[in-house]
């Protein structure tokens, strides 16, 4: 009860004290200036896979610069040009997101233990009562891929629209990912809200190589296909601005797997998510 | 002949001038700006000349020891303001237009996403 009286007492007297500085995100950043926040708090990004650890999130930076055509946000390298007040379009690359989710910051990741365990399947029919499963320490590492594609952004009042096409422009497994993402955002008097739902569609050769069995890998098992996926996703976005520079937030995003992966021996979780709560101070 | 750009009322010697604003403070970015700009000239001598904003001529005089002109103007976002006869500039000066903003533009990317 004192922690709660001493969190209301600290949120109501950082609110008092609320400055001017970054407190409206209205989607706008000054052009040709880069933009600095970290965020510490805890939270963590789930990975649906066998054995693959939770991504812990307790400090995460938010970077971006944005010149009159180019630009850098969170690791999405574009060049884009309004095509219209509502509409943009932008040359972007990027990271394949694909390989965070055979995140193996785990004990079993310990080089020692690794020559002890690395080729030594574990069959569990546990969770997958009629299914075989296998664990992301058993398999070869997944490939980093480059992807670079098109981005289509349209704003309509408080609503986003935010559409990509990606190919894999490094030739790791010639894949593509489809997304469509509309954002609604809302300003109230407990801080600023933005709702997202999007659908994603990653093509078949992306999902066999990151969650289809190669030749080498786990032989006991029959050999998976892996088909096109289609993953709904529904995000919550909130923050409320404290004192100058610094905002309380936290988010709550998930995405549901359809069959296409959760058939995957290696895809335990029918369902990611991430979430976090926390503060966030921009430093420029 | 020795050049100035000091207010023409303090010329003693060769061809002065005085042009003001330089600058017009727009509220923002991209935003049209209008000032009214006034120039003053003198010579100790007569001459021949057109005061230029960019390639277009807004006054001239002949043979004239002195002259000046003042009109409202939609600011250029940079422009040559320049003194100058058939042959040769005498004096130029840049007029510009800046914001009290800096110019923004849309963010792409919803911030936190990628986590």
């Amino acid at each position: 009860m004192r922690v709660l009286q001493a969190a209301t007492l600290l949120l109501a007297s950082t609110w008092a004290f609320a400055g001017d500085k970054d407190t409206l995100d209205d989607g706008y950043v000054e052009q040709s200036s880069w933009r600095l926040s970290l965020a510490v708090g805890a939270g963590q990004s789930s990975s649906p896979l066998y054995d693959a650890a939770n991504m812990p999130l307790y400090l995460m930076p938010d970077i971006s610069y944005y010149g009159k055509v180019a630009f850098f946000d969170n690791g999405i390298l574009g060049a884009g040009v309004d095509l219209s007040p509502h509409w943009s379009i932008s040359l972007v690359s990027r990271l394949n997101p694909e390989k965070g989710y055979f995140y193996r910051w785990h004990v079993s990741r310990i080089p020692s233990m690794e020559y002890t365990f690395a080729n030594m399947p574990t069959v569990s029919l546990d969770a997958r009562t009629a299914e075989q499963q296998v664990s992301v320490n058993e398999v070869e590492r997944r490939p980093t891929a480059w992807d670079g594609g098109v981005q289509l952004n349209a704003w309509f009042d408080d609503w986003t629209l935010r559409l990509n096409g990606w190919t894999d422009i490094s030739g790791q497994h010639h894949g593509h990912e489809l997304s469509a993402v509309a954002g609604r955002q809302l300003g109230t008097a407990w801080g600023q809200w933005r709702f997202s739902a999007g659908l994603f569609w990653k093509s078949e050769n992306l999902m066999q190589r990151y969650y289809g069995l190669g030749p080498d890998e786990a032989t006991y098992l029959p050999r998976y296909q892996a088909k096109a996926s289609l993953q709904p996703e529904l995000g919550l976005y909130w923050s409320l601005p404290l004192t100058d520079g610094w905002r309380m937030m936290a988010f709550y995003r998930y995405r549901w797997l359809d069959t296409a992966m959760t058939r995957s021996p290696l895809v335990e979780q029918s369902y990611q998510h991430s979430w976090f709560l926390g503060w966030s101070y921009r430093f420029f | 002949m020795p050049l100035s750009v000091n207010p023409a009322e303090q010329c003693t010697s060769g061809l002065c001038w005085s042009a003001s604003p330089m600058v017009c403070i727009a509220s923002a970015q991209g935003e049209r700006c209008e000032a009214d700009l006034h120039v003053v000239w003198s010579s100790p001598v007569p001459v021949d000349l057109c005061l230029y904003l960019a390639d277009e001529a807004l006054s001239c005089w002949q043979q004239q020891h002195q002259g000046q002109w003042a009109s409202r103007l939609i600011w250029p976002e940079q422009a040559i303001l320049s003194l100058r006869d058939a042959e040769q500039v005498f004096l130029d000066e840049t007029l510009k237009t800046v914001s009290r903003q800096p110019k923004r533009r849309r963010r792409l990317v919803a911030p936190w996403s990628v986590f």
